[in-house]
């Protein structure tokens, strides 16, 4: 199994609040994803990268730091993004009220999972 | 019940902006309803 979809397992096994993740590069270069349907993932990777987007220009005109992870918290549910190095970034969806410090650990482990196989070439897409 | 936005930075710092009248605040939380219904 490549390492992104080893993580991306690993990660739905460890956190039980995650209902759906996707691990990206760049814009919309899909490197593992827990969706079945195309349409619903094609929506998260859009949507997901335009609040990557927002953020970083917001966090830019304020003068700080490259931003690193980012949770909002909507009425029917939260969106967790976790940004790693060569551009790549993991969104993950999760129910009300989860435990926030818990699923950004967790995101964060399947990424550096992922980058790490990457880089050991097991994966190469 | 306010909306939660948490930006976190690479220099271990934390930016929450947990009200309605920030438009960072309004702008996240909308995308994220919208995502959350037309992905799940």
């Amino acid at each position: 199994m490549p390492a992104p979809e080893e993580a991306l397992n690993e990660l739905l096994e460890m956190s039980a609040s995650v209902r759906q993740a996707v691990l990206v590069r760049s814009e919309n270069d899909v490197l593992a994803s827990t969706f079945a349907d195309k349409g619903s993932e094609e929506v998260m990777v859009k949507t997901a990268r335009a609040m990557l987007d927002a953020a970083r220009g917001e966090s830019k005109a304020m003068g700080r730091t490259a931003l690193s992870q980012l949770f909002v918290e909507a009425a029917s549910g939260c969106v967790f993004i976790v940004a790693g190095e060569k551009d790549t970034w993991l969104a993950a969806t999760t129910g009300t009220d989860p435990t926030v410090g818990l699923v950004l650990y967790d995101m964060n482990t399947a990424l550096r999972t992922a980058l790490e196989g990457e880089a050991e070439g097991a994966y190469s897409k | 019940r306010q909306p939660r936005v948490e930006l976190y930075f690479d220099d271990g710092s934390l930016l929450a902006v947990n009200n309605k009248s920030s438009s960072l605040s309004v702008k996240l939380t909308g995308m994220a309803d919208e995502l959350l219904k037309q992905a799940l």
